[in-house]
């Protein structure tokens, strides 16, 4: 199956705003974010990033939904 | 209760107006501005972006926590895109019968925003420099 992921804040300025990810089964959320930091070659960059759905930040054992917007998202820095 | 994330520059006075009612005696309003230095750094603008759909969610989330922990009404505003030094970035009120509660619910809703909220902020410099400023990492399970 093929994801496409959103990426925001430093993650999409250093990866690109959206990633096309193929999986052969559907993956759990860490398996994406680990797919994100393979693509990447720099592993650092996703650390402390979790992914999300329009309604909840995905817990990395979660399988991810089959339908919906699926982001990653890096630390947040509001206000 | 009333929250919103939007591009357009923010009002007190609405979120002041939302959290009125005539049992209240106090009213605590946060006003967070975008400042013209940071760590020594002249800035010139301040870019912010959000996962939208969450974001509303999560911010709606906030207000209602902190009404049923402080029984206050609680009003909240974030501000995305670019922003001049001095503007208005995020804003929370909170209206309660007496100023312990008022204060109080205002301090947490905006310590909680800058905790959880996914929102990013991007300092542009003077000189042409930028950079995204570090933040706190959602793996928490706040949001889950």
């Amino acid at each position: 199956m093929t994801l496409r992921v959103e990426l925001y804040g430093f993650l999409g300025e250093a990866l690109g705003r959206q990633a096309r990810l193929d999986f052969a089964r559907r993956p759990r959320a860490r398996e994406v974010l680990q797919a994100l930091a393979d693509r990447s070659g720099e592993a650092a960059l996703l650390k402390g990033a979790v992914l999300a759905t329009e309604e909840e930040v995905l817990g990395g054992e979660d399988l991810v939904p089959l339908s919906g917007r699926l982001a990653a998202l890096p630390p947040v820095c509001g206000g | 209760m009333k929250t919103w994330i939007a591009e357009e520059p923010l009002k007190p006075e609405e979120l002041q107006a939302s959290v009125l009612d005539q049992g209240h005696g106090a009213m605590a309003l946060f006003v967070g501005i975008v400042r013209a230095t940071h760590e020594g750094r002249r800035v010139s603008a301040v870019s912010y972006e959000a996962f939208k759909p969450l974001a509303e969610k999560v911010l709606a989330r906030i207000v209602r926590e902190a009404e049923r922990r402080f029984g206050a009404r609680v009003a909240a505003a974030h501000r995305l895109g670019r922003l001049k030094v001095g503007e208005a970035s995020v804003i929370v009120a909170a209206g309660s019968p007496h100023r312990g509660e008022a204060f109080e619910a205002c301090r947490a809703a905006i310590e909680e925003i800058k905790a959880r909220l996914p929102v990013w902020k991007k300092e542009l410099y003077i000189n042409g420099e930028s950079r995204w400023l570090k933040g706190c990492s959602l793996a928490t399970g706040h949001e889950r």
